[in-house]
């Protein structure tokens, strides 16, 4: 299979190179569309757009890659004031495939959206999702993302948008299964008074490998932002998590917040965090917060003597993290299939779901 | 107060005082500007190296040829070596008296309070004036506890000689960047200093950096060598008058803390805002040691300067307390680097900075836990104060953590001053300028109570000249 490697998931700005932080040096084979995704949806109409360049959270390169290989986008609009769309992308067994997806919500409306990567269960090869969000006037977007590729599949998760005044995006994210997953995200509050909040869970272990790039630019006024990544890591999973709150000159009254709960349950995990704050505007707040280490010991002795044996104890804590981010899931129907999917993969390995 | 808010776009800048007063440059001999094997040979000669020196210096040479600029960090494209003399002798031998300083030197250090320091607080000072140190003096009680502390080219070939070739840019060898390189290749005066395993010099000693000569280049060399269980803190101060040329610091320190050993070193940097600041400190503690870096950095055009701590030896410890202030004209990359290699390790990081009147801020940091480094814990802290709306203030922390037996916190926050607690100070009677001033003392004041009296009375002097005019 024929690649070319591609650097995705830049940083706003470099710092040393010997951290290997900057950016990720990725092969990449040619992506192709598939007939792989099925939508449910209830009072939308689906349209096509043209392909265009968008600063992405993977990058120019990668985005540069997606538009080529998809010259036109599955585009997404209802004139219904609450809509809910799911998308459910198939991952067969050594494909490349792409899909692309351009969402509208407009003024004033509320629109679920959900993006479901699912493996078979021989599934391999490399699945890419890129995923536009237009937030309209007060208008709000839940987008709700579940991966769960299978072991041997290299998942790309690309997100852009941009937000018009008092528009809403809240994120929802379960990072469950994939050989290497590569996440990125750049938004744009480009209104005032705009809102983003962003719930990201994953459990990473064997060997797998997860690298992600998030950025949240303030253009607007009295911009907020949470942006919360909760995850564990066994075995000898490696994980690198870059979050950059960019508040540009003008966005004043904006606060950001970054926070960051690494939970490390083998020796041989390797955890890299690298959370920014850019700021050229006086009028703002920035914070971050990370706690990184392993399983409490209080809390794992309070499991113990309540019968719970160490081992188990500990894949628990793990699932909390997972469970906490699917609890938030505003969508019922599908916070419930992944709570029974990550309950069944629990108990038998793999999800009896 | 929001309309008040919205109007505030600039704040004034002021002139410098003791800091900006000019010798008339009256070198004895000066490099002639660029960077080529010929002028790293002159310097080899002119200061008579030992053989391992003068080939450190060419092997120096070739690494920085072929090493690239970084592609990180502040702008760096206004500085051209090419318009650089890296080596400028003052027209003086070094000293123990201050009475045989030239007076035009000896009246720059006095302005300074560098001899008054002397007298009243410091166990021993060396003076470095241009490339080469001026005055070096220890106090008697100190240097018969077995403290040595001379300058750098003595050490090279004194009793101490095969110590000093054996730690001489072994902790930051020139392959570690192009500016260590530099260093390398054409590094003159600096201090050696040694306190013997058991002995705690109970006061400061001292080292202090004039750069007079415009266009010119300082490359001091620090080592510092705390056998075990010894203790000692060493202070290290620099200013330059401004010029319209760039100057250029790339010094290099290196600290070696043995067995439970002690080692506080702090800086008041203070250079002239058209210097570019690239300077490499680097310290390794043994099991039980511990480093503290204090450090407050006003000066500088340009700066890239991380303090490297690495935890060597079990249970060893660091803590770092710095303090930022960039204003007009300034681009300060500062923070600091640390690693943790052994059991039990720890580490403290309070880092505070104030960006204002178009100064921009960089707090840039690594935190590296290695996969022996059981038990190791790490607190970071990082905060930032905006005082305007035309500076820049980024934050850019790493952390890679190899085992998952540690436990490691970072926390950083950014924001502005506190109209509320402008205000409450105002209803008190105390002007706004003054006020702000107040506010910003109080933000620093992490360093400034970890300095020794009369270094902190400066720090908050610093603050204060710094900040006249800050309102809008």
């Amino acid at each position: 299979m024929e690649t070319k490697e591609y650097v995705i998931n830049p940083l706003p700005v470099k710092t040393w190179n010997h951290l290997r932080m900057n950016s990720a040096k990725v092969d990449i084979e040619a992506l192709a569309e598939k007939d792989n995704i099925d939508i449910t949806a209830q009072g939308v109409t689906q349209k096509s757009v043209n392909a265009s360049a968008i600063d992405s959270g993977l990058g120019h390169e990668f985005d540069a890659l997606v538009t080529e290989a998809v010259p036109v986008f599955k585009a997404f609009e209802t004139d219904a004031d609450d809509a809910r769309i799911r998308a459910d992308i198939a991952v067969h067994a050594g494909e490349a495939s792409v899909t692309a997806l351009d969402i509208t919500a407009k003024d004033g409306q509320t629109l679920t959206f959900i993006t479901d990567l699912k493996g078979d269960k021989d599934a391999s090869g490399s699945v890419a999702l890129q995923v536009r969000l237009h937030a309209g006037k007060g208008s709000v977007i839940n987008l709700i993302q579940a991966q769960r590729s299978g072991a041997k599949v290299t998942v790309f998760n690309d997100l852009a948008g941009e937000l018009a005044d008092d528009a809403s995006v809240n994120l929802y994210q379960l990072f469950m299964e994939a050989d290497k997953t590569y996440g990125g995200l750049e938004l744009k509050l480009n209104g005032d008074r705009t809102s983003f909040i962003s719930r990201t869970g994953y459990a990473v272990a064997g060997d797998e490998k997860m690298d992600m790039n998030y950025v949240v630019r303030f253009v607007g006024k009295k911009g907020m932002a949470q942006m919360k990544a909760m995850g564990s890591l066994s075995d000898r999973a490696r994980k690198l998590y870059r979050q950059t709150i960019d508040f540009i000159n003008g966005s004043a009254g904006s606060s950001g917040e970054e926070r960051e709960e690494v939970l490390m349950l083998d020796p041989d995990c390797v955890n890299g965090s690298i959370p920014l704050i850019l700021c050229a505007e006086e009028n703002v707040e920035g914070e971050h917060g990370a706690t990184i280490g392993q399983a409490d010991d209080e809390m794992l002795f309070y499991m113990e003597a309540r019968g719970i044996d160490k081992k188990t104890a500990i894949r628990m804590l793990a699932r909390a993290k997972l469970d906490a981010v699917c609890a938030m899931i505003p969508d019922e129907e599908f916070s419930e299939e992944m709570a029974a999917y990550l309950k069944g993969k629990d108990e038998y390995g793999e999800s009896e779901e | 107060m929001e309309e008040k808010e919205k109007e505030r776009t600039y704040v004034e800048d002021i002139e410098r005082n003791i800091y900006d007063i000019k010798d008339e440059s009256k070198d004895s001999y000066r490099m002639q500007e660029g960077l080529t094997e010929e002028i790293v040979d002159k310097i080899s000669k002119e200061k008579n190296d030992p053989d391992w020196v003068r080939e450190l210096r060419f092997r120096s040479l070739d690494i920085y040829n072929r090493m690239p600029v970084p592609d990180w960090g502040a702008d760096i494209s206004g500085l051209d070596m090419d318009n650089i003399s890296t080596y400028v002798r003052p027209n003086t031998k070094m000293s123990a008296k201050w009475s045989d300083v030239p007076e035009e030197i000896k009246n720059t250090f006095e302005r300074l309070g560098i001899p008054q320091a002397e007298r009243e607080s410091l166990a021993g000072v060396g003076a470095q004036y241009d490339s080469e140190l001026v005055y070096h003096n220890v106090k008697k009680e100190v240097a018969d506890q077995g403290v040595v502390y001379t300058d750098m080219e003595s050490a090279l070939t004194g009793p101490y000689a095969d110590l000093v070739k054996q730690k001489f840019m072994k902790l930051i060898p020139p392959e570690d960047h192009k500016f260590a390189a530099l260093h390398g290749a054409v590094w003159s005066g600096g201090s050696f200093v040694y306190v013997p395993a058991g002995v705690k010099v109970s006061i400061p000693l001292q080292s202090y950096f004039r750069l007079n000569a415009p266009g010119a280049g300082q490359f001091e060399h620090t080592l510092i060598i705390v056998e075990d269980g010894a203790d000692v803190h060493f202070i290290e101060g620099c200013s330059a008058p401004k010029y319209s040329v760039a100057n250029l610091h790339a010094g290099v320190v290196e600290l070696y803390v043995g067995k439970n050993a002690r080692l506080r070193y702090s800086t008041i940097e203070n250079w002239s805002k058209n210097m570019y600041n690239l300077n490499s400190k680097r310290a390794i503690v043994d099991e039980g040691g511990r480093m503290e870096w204090v450090t407050g950095s006003f000066g500088s055009h340009v700066s890239y300067l991380y303090p490297m701590t690495i935890l060597n030896g079990k249970g060893s410890s660091t803590e770092f307390t710095g303090v930022t202030f960039a204003g007009n004209g300034q681009d300060l990359d500062t923070g600091l680097k640390i690693v943790h290699n052994a059991e039990d390790t720890t580490s403290v990081v309070n880092s505070r900075s104030i960006s204002k009147s178009g100064g921009i801020n960089t707090f840039r940091s690594e935190v590296t836990v290695n996969k022996k480094a059981k038990r190791a814990k790490s607190a970071v802290s990082c905060t930032s104060l905006m005082v305007d709306n035309i500076s820049r203030s980024d934050t850019i922390p790493a952390m890679d953590i190899r085992t998952n037996d540690a436990d490691i916190g970072h926390e950083a926050s950014i924001g502005r001053i506190s109209e509320e607690a402008v205000f409450y100070l105002m209803s008190r009677g105390i002007e706004e300028e003054e006020a702000k001033a107040l506010i910003v003392s109080g933000f620093a004041e992490n360093v400034s109570k970890e300095l020794p009296g009369e270094y902190a009375v400066e720090m908050n002097n610093l603050i204060r000249l710094e900040m006249k005019g800050a309102i809008g």
